[in-house]
């Protein structure tokens, strides 16, 4: 079992490696924690013409 | 140059955002135009003149491109500079300069695309077909205009990039890959404007409908679906409904959406588990089309009166509606079973104005209808009366416009699988051409009701910039209540 047949084998399994990245993104954005965070977010739009600046947890 | 305006706030640069707002009425008129000319050269191809200039195959293309490039295109990237500016509270970056040349560079490319068409000049690929000198013109005003929206997004005073501007720079991004990728080509002279593909037989087959549907994907949806995260919340007054969920709905549509090109490809040279590839892929979009639906509908949870009273909400949230209902038609339409039967009918045509004149012209309408005050410094549009009756004009035409290609397309397919008892062809291909002839007149009359509503647009965005305000009731009041503002 050399090198080249552990990085074929990574590659084959692209699918899953996806899946782990897209479920981390799923776990970051409906983390507890980040609630907060993203509801402050969606107001950005409505926050363009003041000069204050919040910064984000 | 100072960037900041004696107040301390960032002087944005608007000037640029109204030259896009001209551009793109100016080329929606003449792209839908074109279209209603072309619908009707086939129901009647005497319209055809008998001129080469002006035959279906040359003005065809210059309809799409013309949607498309030109109107769509001037409305994405107009909308980009506007949002990224104010969402990342900067100026743009690289200045008036930049985003003049990015301005009058994307006219010039619309220019040489469509007299090329006209002129027989054309590579012959769906959505692709400017030739190489055209193409490597568009390469320098994309890199420009990414280099502008990066740096101002880099430059932002905001810690947060909003969801908008991560649709938008997907857009930039995959366009740019696409473009290079599907034009990789070699000229036949230097001077000459012929090129052919780098690419051979089933493998150019394939590569053009990487790039076509991903131009639906990424020009056609994720563009306008950062137009759809900035402008509805800002015309309800009200934040998108779940922030989470839109990035969830960025990343899915970006994972899944690159793969299901294979489906325009079904039961051809290409392989056949390429074709299932492509069949599945297009069947998980489900998950996030819908879910930026929902995303894009619920954000009117509480308001849903606005509907009643705000005719470009109304706008906005009909083409989030149509977004929802072409995304659900297409995904069926790629299952092998069904496209057996819809493939290289008049469904696909209906299926694609579902959502090139629902969705995407009718969010473009509503963020122009929403611009246009905010960028003239008007007190609001010169008639909202103008506004509802553009609405229910255009949304009458489009279910002309559809409900007639439903019928043809469908009937067609029936027509080309049709056996008699003797196992032969019951109808020859003329005689379906003959029975579609009056879904084509009526097709052509929904277009052309489509085209008075953008009239009309155009009529009241004019009164609206020289800065008069129409006197008027809304309709359906009853008392003397003053149009709502």
């Amino acid at each position: 079992m050399d090198m080249h047949f552990l990085s074929s084998l990574a590659r084959e399994l692209w699918v899953v490696w996806l899946l782990i990245i897209f479920g981390a993104i799923v776990f970051h954005a409906y983390r507890k924690r980040n609630k907060e965070h993203f509801a402050d977010c969606a107001q950005i739009p409505f926050r363009e013409d003041t000069q204050e600046t919040t910064h984000h947890g | 140059m100072s960037l900041t305006r004696a107040d301390g706030m960032p002087s944005y640069n608007e000037r640029i955002v109204r030259m896009f707002t001209l551009a793109a009425m100016f080329w929606g008129v003449v792209g839908f135009t074109v279209g209603v000319v072309i619908a009707f050269q086939l129901a009647f191809p005497a319209l055809n003149l008998g001129l080469e200039w002006t035959s279906f195959g040359r003005l065809r293309p210059l309809h799409t491109s013309a949607v498309i490039f030109a109107f769509g295109g001037n409305v994405l990237l107009g909308t980009s500079l506007y949002v990224v500016q104010r969402t990342c509270r900067t100026a743009l970056f690289g200045g008036p300069l930049f985003a003049e040349f990015l301005f009058w560079g994307y006219q010039l490319f619309i220019v040489l695309a469509a007299s090329g068409y006209v002129l027989g000049i054309t590579e012959g690929m769906e959505y692709a077909e400017p030739e190489w000198y055209t193409d490597l013109w568009l390469t320098i005003v994309w890199v420009v205009y990414l280099l502008i929206f990066l740096g101002t997004l880099m430059k932002r005073k905001e810690p947060h990039i909003y969801v908008a501007n991560w649709f938008y720079l997907a857009f930039i991004v995959t366009i740019a890959m696409l473009h290079i990728g599907r034009n990789l080509s070699m000229p036949v002279s230097f001077f000459g404007t012929k090129s052919y593909s780098l690419f051979p037989g089933v493998q150019d087959a394939m590569l053009q409908w990487w790039y076509g549907h991903n131009a639906v994907g990424f020009f056609l949806t994720a563009g306008f679906l950062a137009i759809m995260y900035y402008f509805v919340p800002k015309q309800a007054g009200r934040p998108v409904y779940s922030y989470r969920l839109s990035i969830v709905h960025f990343w899915s549509l970006i994972f899944l959406y690159i793969w299901a090109g294979p489906h325009h490809l079904n039961y051809t040279a290409l392989p056949d588990w390429t074709q299932s590839l492509g069949m599945v892929f297009s069947v998980m979009l489900w998950m996030p089309s819908w879910g930026g639906m929902i995303n894009g509908l619920m954000t009117l949870s509480g308001a849903w009166d606005k509907l009643r009273t705000d005719p470009i909400l109304r706008f906005l949230v009909t083409s989030v509606g149509f977004y929802g209902m072409s995304t659900f038609e297409g995904p069926v339409m790629s299952i092998k079973a069904v496209n057996s039967l819809s493939h290289y009918t008049d469904w696909t045509i209906g299926h694609v104005h579902s959502g090139a004149l629902g969705w995407v012209a009718f969010v473009s309408f509503g963020a122009i209808y929403y611009l246009v005050p905010a960028l003239w410094k008007r007190q609001r549009l010169y008639s909202l009366r103008l506004v509802e009756w553009h609405f229910w004009v255009a949304t009458f035409g489009i279910v002309l416009y559809i409900v007639s290609m439903w019928i043809s397309g469908i009937m067609q397919g029936l027509m080309w699988r049709a056996y008699d008892s003797l196992g032969f062809l019951q109808y020859s291909f003329v005689e379906t051409v003959a029975a579609m002839h009056p879904y084509y007149v009526v097709r052509g009359f929904g277009g052309v009701l489509f085209l008075i509503g953008s009239l009309i647009m155009t009529y009241n965005l004019i009164r609206t910039i020289r800065g008069d305000v129409r006197d008027e009731r809304a309709i359906g009041s009853t008392g003397a209540v003053p149009a709502r503002a």
